[in-house]
């Protein structure tokens, strides 16, 4: 060992503050790509050999490039990311629906309620007159048009999240391919040197993602994959083993939706290629699209599906007793089509469609018999069908204020777990910057020191000549 | 804990957005003069301000129900008070003959006006609101004493209408007669007394000078009038009974407006003091956020 040692002691030096200074480059560059943990060198002692009766060290050298990272903190931001990604989504679609329901801001289908039962009140007074007739007529047009309205609005809903799920499973099946694709390259690039901390990094990413949309769980297992697998009420499925990839897929459920389009079913097969077979989720976005689709905004309908038959039962029992007469002297007939009545379905008969005549206002064959018309007039006040009606409608706003609170408390959580997860694998300019200085200055003493080395050389060399 | 320059900015925005959305949110009830917008700013309020919505229109039908049966009543009052005033004249004319005349001039004379009287009595009950009788009963398309002339007592039946009578709603679950059948007014063969006839028999009483008959028919004639006014206290006890109702009313809807009117109402003061205190909080995020921000290494190196 001479001279030429301290050389390869200063080279070693140069060698790793270059591959530091990389670090700090690649860690700046990505200070703010989304899941990107910030990377350090490790660096070490290389083996020392012993000269002149000492052990002397030859020098440094990179142990390892490696990233900071904390996978408790990972696992917590997928929990988190289902919660979030269920809870957003249901609020968002209350809040698309909840407008329907404001009877606070405008005149809805309660207004509509209570302006066709007052016009049987005016009806009760005037039982002849042909003005009052038509009214009731006009009023229970707008009525059903209200019913009509409210239902398609509903309906509508249904449908968007039902045709939601084709480019949410397709987002899916992206997702999973790309992280058996990376498991792949994880594998690798391990096999030949060092950490691939970047793929890492993206797949940790995509798993966030992915757990938005449906809760995942997931092992890394000791050749650097990582198996994601998915559980619910149907059974537990391998959604990517290895570089094997399951994927969603949608069929159609004998069932329709309300206004008759197809319904979807969720279906899976599994890395293995087994299946498909019919998922049940109720977690992440995925689960939230079809827990609105079939409970909560089915909910709902069925809710105004059952007023609008209520309202017409109770309605047209009176209307078509046999002690109901028109101002004919007729017998009543119904007054809303009896067939199989929803809110979508709600019409007048053909009775007293355009023919007021019709509307059988009386309990004896006299024109001036009000009886059936003041007791028409009460079933609001006696059935509650604005009571009815007003509860649901609290239920909605209950249900998108409760929806508020969690996803604000959600989002709060899920600040608290990025600013974590930040303030661990984040990138701060300062530090780096910092780095930086230290790592050129570190790199000047190293190229100084060869410098050095080479005056000594130099030295050597004069006393030979 | 280390603290990234990406952490403030992320803790910036998110206390931006807050600030953002309680400006938005005291600006949306100042603009829209309401404390609640839709129903989950606060689904018990808004339970209770629909209820109250409900309830006020409820009240509005009572009193319009209430005007409409005021102007049926009033005429209903009108006419009775005619028939009140006929009757008063048909007494007072058996009265001056209730002993009997020889005088043929005179029972002429007082036969035409009690068949005046008579024809009076039958067209003030034929009396219409709009093109319904008042005095028919429920059957108010039929003329209830279609009949100009004198005809034989008994022939005929007096009174064509029916008994029923038809209500209606003036205050929740509390009702209301409307019409007098025309039988408890001017009575028919079958109920009260049948004034027109008795009127028929007194003056065919009177033409044959039969002071008994004469006698006895004057009696009726009191009868009569009585059951008249019977049918007017009847009815101007529902006219007041109507005016309380409206009183009533008028109370209940002001005291649903007040009420709704606490709850909904925004106080604008109260809205601008929490505007300016939440507008200085956003301020000094902005300018927080925008000097923290500006500071970097790199401005020293």
């Amino acid at each position: 060992m001479g001279i030429s040692a301290a050389f390869e002691i200063g080279k070693s030096g140069l060698k790793l503050f270059q591959v530091a200074a990389e670090v700090t480059s690649e860690n700046i560059a990505n200070v703010n790509t989304p899941g990107y943990s910030r990377q350090r060198v490790v660096s070490q002692t290389a083996p020392p050999t012993t000269h002149n009766g000492f052990p002397l060290g030859t020098g440094v050298r990179v142990q390892v490039v490696e990233r900071y990272y904390d996978s408790l903190l990972q696992k917590q931001l997928v929990n988190a990311g289902t919660t979030s990604g269920y809870d957003s989504h249901k609020l968002g679609v209350l809040q698309q629906i909840e407008p329907v329901f404001n009877e606070i801001a405008q005149d809805g289908l309660g207004a509509a309620m209570n302006d066709f039962y007052s016009s049987w009140q005016d009806l009760s007074i005037n039982p002849s007159g042909t003005a009052e007739r038509q009214s009731v007529l006009a009023k229970a047009q707008i009525m059903v048009d209200q019913f009509h309205y409210v239902s398609r609005s509903i309906s509508d809903a249904i449908t968007i999240q039902n045709e939601s799920l084709t480019p949410l499973v397709g987002d899916i099946n992206k997702t999973l391919s790309d992280i058996a694709q990376l498991n792949g390259y994880i594998k690798n690039t391990e096999l030949v040197s060092g950490n691939a901390n970047e793929m890492r990094d993206q797949r940790d990413y995509l798993i966030r993602q992915l757990a938005e949309k449906m809760q995942v769980s997931f092992v890394e297992n000791d050749d650097g994959t990582t198996d994601i697998s998915y559980t619910d009420g149907s059974g537990t499925y391998a959604l990517v083993t290895g570089t094997q990839a399951g994927s969603l897929s949608l069929a159609a459920n004998a069932v329709a939706l309300p206004d008759g389009s197809t319904r979807y079913d969720v279906q899976l097969t599994d890395a293995s290629g087994t299946g498909p077979t019919t998922l049940a989720p109720t977690t992440g976005k995925l689960g939230a699209t079809i827990v609105m689709r079939d409970t909560v905004l089915q909910g709902y309908l069925d809710d105004v599906d059952a007023l609008a038959d209520r309202v017409v039962t109770d309605l047209n029992a009176l209307h078509s007793s046999v002690t109901s007469f028109d101002l004919n002297g007729d017998p009543g007939a119904d007054f809303f089509d009896p067939a199989g009545v929803t809110a979508a379905t709600i019409s007048l008969d053909a009775n007293v469609l355009g023919q007021p005549e019709h509307i059988a206002a009386a309990q004896a064959a006299f024109a001036g018999d009000n009886q059936n018309a003041l007791a028409i007039a009460r079933l609001n006040s006696v059935n509650g069908y604005s009571l009815t009606y007003d509860a649901l409608m609290a239920q909605v706003g209950l249900d998108v204020q409760s929806a508020q609170t969690v996803v604000k408390q959600g989002e709060a959580f899920m600040k608290q777990l990025t600013t974590l997860r930040d303030s661990q694998s984040g990138v701060s300019l300062d530090e780096e910057l910092a780095n930086l200085i230290q790592y050129q200055r570190s790199y000047q003493a190293s190229a100084k020191l060869i410098t050095t080395a080479t005056e000594m050389m130099d030295v050597v060399l004069a006393m030979v000549r | 804990m280390r603290i990234t320059p990406n952490i403030t900015m992320q803790n910036s925005l998110y206390n931006i957005q807050r600030s953002r959305t309680q400006l938005d949110s005291i600006q949306e009830k100042i603009a829209s003069g309401r404390n609640y917008n839709r129903p989950s700013d606060d689904p018990v309020s808004a339970r209770l301000l629909v209820g109250f919505g409900d309830r006020l229109r409820v009240t509005e039908q009572h009193q319009s129900n209430i005007d409409k049966a005021n102007v049926w009543l009033k005429m209903t009052d009108t006419a009775l008070n005619g028939l009140g005033d006929t009757m008063y004249e048909v007494n007072r004319l058996a009265a001056t003959i209730t002993s009997g005349t020889d005088d043929l001039t005179f029972r002429q004379n007082t036969v035409t006006q009690l068949t005046n009287l008579r024809q009076q009595l039958a067209d003030i009950g034929n009396t219409q609101l709009e093109d319904r009788y008042i005095f028919s009963g429920t059957a108010t398309d039929t003329k209830p004493y279609d009949r100009n002339v004198q005809l034989p007592p008994g022939t005929t039946a007096y009174y064509a209408g029916n008994s029923a009578a038809s209500a209606i709603e003036i205050d929740i679950n509390s009702i209301e007669t409307l019409n007098i059948p025309g039988d408890q007014v001017l009575g028919s063969d079958t109920t009260g007394v049948n004034i027109l006839e008795e009127l028929d028999r007194l003056i065919e009483a009177i033409n044959n000078n039969d002071v008994t008959a004469i006698r006895a028919q004057a009696n009726q004639m009191e009868l009569g009038a009585q059951q008249i006014q019977r049918a007017q206290v009847t009815n101007a006890t529902r006219i007041s009974r109507l005016d309380v109702t409206a009183k009533m009313l008028a109370n209940t809807r002001n005291t649903l407006q007040t009420v709704a009117g606490n709850i909904q109402t925004a106080d604008h003061a109260k809205l601008a003091v929490e505007m300016t205190q939440q507008q200085i909080a956003f301020e000094a995020t902005l300018s927080s956020t925008a000097k923290i921000s500006q500071v970097s290494l790199l401005d020293y190196l």
